[in-house]
């Protein structure tokens, strides 16, 4: 909350955060702005830091499943299945094919729930609320899958250490069709919103370029570097669980804008989908759990890497031969793409910000209060997200 | 393709990806001769290396394998690997599609110091920051040396990562 004053200008820090209810976690920005224009933003994360990567140290192999698959609300799946794998590695244990291609259906359907879940926000900050509630509207579907299919609509629980709990039964293959079939036809309707409607493309289009020069600079992973023609992708790179068995196709775009990160997400609905239904079609048989999975785990290193929604997570888990995790080191995709916020708002309106942060679906957030706008004079102004929000929709409303 | 071809094809990469970067790297790395095996999930492939690299050997391996193009930064974990044996492990992990080079740096507890690699990679920024204030190694270099995820008034010299940093264990929330 400093002020910054240059001569005869006036330059506000406006400092955003922590508080935001629509998204999962709170984080702190400061973007200094010369009027219009952000000349600088920096961030402050960690309000929600839970220290698991110590708590983890206390608990034993188990246990910990439980307690990484509560890192996040939306990809909880992700993280069960992250570590799962790379501690069955360690374990030199192999859960069986029908175990993972269920993981995979199941890691399938949560990016649809994730990235349906995603396109509402980003409509509902760009002022489209219609398409935000027809979008999360949609989105019961697959939590309703979800939850017939595991009891749980989040943090499923699918994964064991050396394989997974449930199997698919042919009544829940039958609500998985249904739902994914209503899921596609919208799918097609959002991708052509997105793509023509004329007040949208004013928020997204040349919006926020990233070349993909810089996106490998600054290291961005997921949806939003294949938006920037980056070729990465986990599942295809190193394919994990199932996913050699049911290879996936990459989702390429090359403007590097917001509109791209929006067709790169919806168009790998597409792919989700039609990889639900392949496994649901070929199901490997076989059992859903190895006999026996060790209680101490020899002492060793592991990696694992996942393509969650928003881009590669990343475990390293260290064994010293005993009951309990000696370390468990957890990089989530987020942390890699916030720099590109910070660089990318640099130049742009501070209008833009709210659509550059969601661009990237960050797994946690900005806020909804407390915003202080404080200018060199001292005298402090109250913003909310919701005022920032909006001051952006009349600010493009009145270019029109 | 068939899921043998596919197998058959990432590992053949990864062959290719390793052998690269084993050459590349081959003037910085000490202890060649030790083996440490670094296991990656991934469906039985064969596909890591792990180095260990001087501290000041670090900033030139790293540029080696940047202008060879040879895959990003994934992130750097700080290991700390107790009182006894006094030392830090400081391991930058590399990833070119499913090949991943682990360069390890050791650090004695008391003197911990890296050299920042954001000159060369910039987005390592965060990692540093994380990395400063869970392990207490200090980054020598790093443009931005504020706290990222602990809170203000978190005592100084207090490294929440490190053995002799005690947590009780599983609780009820409530005691």
């Amino acid at each position: 909350m400093t002020a910054v004053t240059t001569p005869k200008k006036e330059k506000f820090i406006v400092p955003i955060g922590p508080q935001h209810p629509a998204l999962k976690e709170p984080g702190h920005f400061e973007f200094a702005v010369d009027g219009e224009v952000v000349t600088d933003a920096t961030v402050r994360l960690g309000y929600v830091h839970r220290g698991i990567e110590k708590g983890a140290e206390n608990r034993n192999w188990t246990q910990n499943l439980y307690l990484v698959e509560r890192i996040c609300g939306i990809c909880s799946h992700i993280h069960a299945l992250t570590y799962a794998l790379g501690v069955e590695a360690l374990a030199e244990v192999e859960a069986p094919p029908r175990a993972q291609a269920i993981r995979v259906l199941v890691a399938e359907l949560e990016r649809v729930h994730s990235h349906l879940l995603w396109f509402g926000i980003a409509a509902h900050e760009a002022g489209f609320d219609t398409l935000f509630m027809y979008s999360w509207r949609d989105r019961e579907t697959i939590m309703d899958i979800l939850e017939a299919l595991t009891g749980n609509r989040v943090n499923y629980s699918a994964n064991l250490l050396g394989g997974v709990k449930f199997d698919v039964t042919d009544a829940q293959r039958a609500i998985i069709l249904e739902g994914i079939n209503f899921l596609e036809e919208r799918t097609h309707h959002y991708l052509n919103v997105a793509t023509s409607d004329g007040m949208f493309l004013q928020r997204t289009r040349g919006i926020g370029v990233t070349r993909l020069q810089d996106a490998q600079r600054l290291g961005i992973v997921g949806p939003t570097a294949r938006a920037s023609g980056v070729m990465r992708d986990v599942r295809v790179d190193a394919p994990y669980a199932a996913y050699d068995a049911f290879p996936i196709n990459i989702v390429i775009e090359t403007s590097g804008d917001l509109e791209a990160r929006f067709v790169v997400r919806l168009k790998e609905l597409f792919e989700s989908f039609r990889l639900i239904r392949e496994i649901l079609d070929n199901l490997p048989p076989g059992d859903l759990q190895v006999k026996r999975f060790p209680r101490r785990i020899k002492p060793g290193e592991v990696i694992s890497r996942v393509e969650a929604p928003r881009g590669e997570v990343f475990y390293y888990i260290r064994s010293n031969g005993s009951e309990q995790p000696d370390r468990v080191k957890v990089r989530t995709p987020t942390l890699c793409n916030m720099a590109s916020v910070l660089s990318l708002s640099i130049g742009h309106h501070l209008a833009d910000v709210p659509m550059l942060l969601v661009g990237i679906d960050p797994c946690f957030s900005c806020n909804d209060r407390g915003v202080v706008v404080c200018s060199s004079e001292g005298s402090h102004d109250q913003w909310t997200w919701e005022r920032l929000r909006q001051y952006g929709i009349e600010y493009y409303a009145k270019k029109v | 393709m068939m899921q043998s071809e596919i197998h058959d094809a990432v590992q053949a990469q990864v062959t290719m990806a390793l052998l690269a970067a084993q050459k590349l790297l081959a003037p910085w790395a000490t202890q060649a001769a030790e083996a440490r095996h670094m296991r990656v999930a991934g469906n039985g492939r064969a596909d890591s290396l792990t180095l260990t690299i001087q501290p000041d050997q670090l900033l030139a391996a790293v540029q080696s394998l940047i202008n060879a193009g040879w895959g990003y930064l994934i992130t750097i974990t700080g290991l700390d690997l107790g009182p006894e044996a006094g030392e830090i492990e400081v391991l930058y992990h590399f990833a070119a599609g499913a090949a991943v080079v682990t360069l390890c740096v050791k650090v004695k507890r008391e003197t911990a110091v890296v050299p920042s690699v954001c000159p060369i990679i910039p987005s390592a920024s965060f990692f540093e920051r994380e990395l400063s204030e869970m392990l207490g190694v200090t980054v020598q270099n790093t443009p931005n040396t504020d706290r990222l995820f602990l809170p203000d008034n978190w005592p100084a010299g207090v490294y929440p990562l490190r053995k002799e940093f005690k947590t009780e264990g599983p609780q009820p929330s409530d005691s």
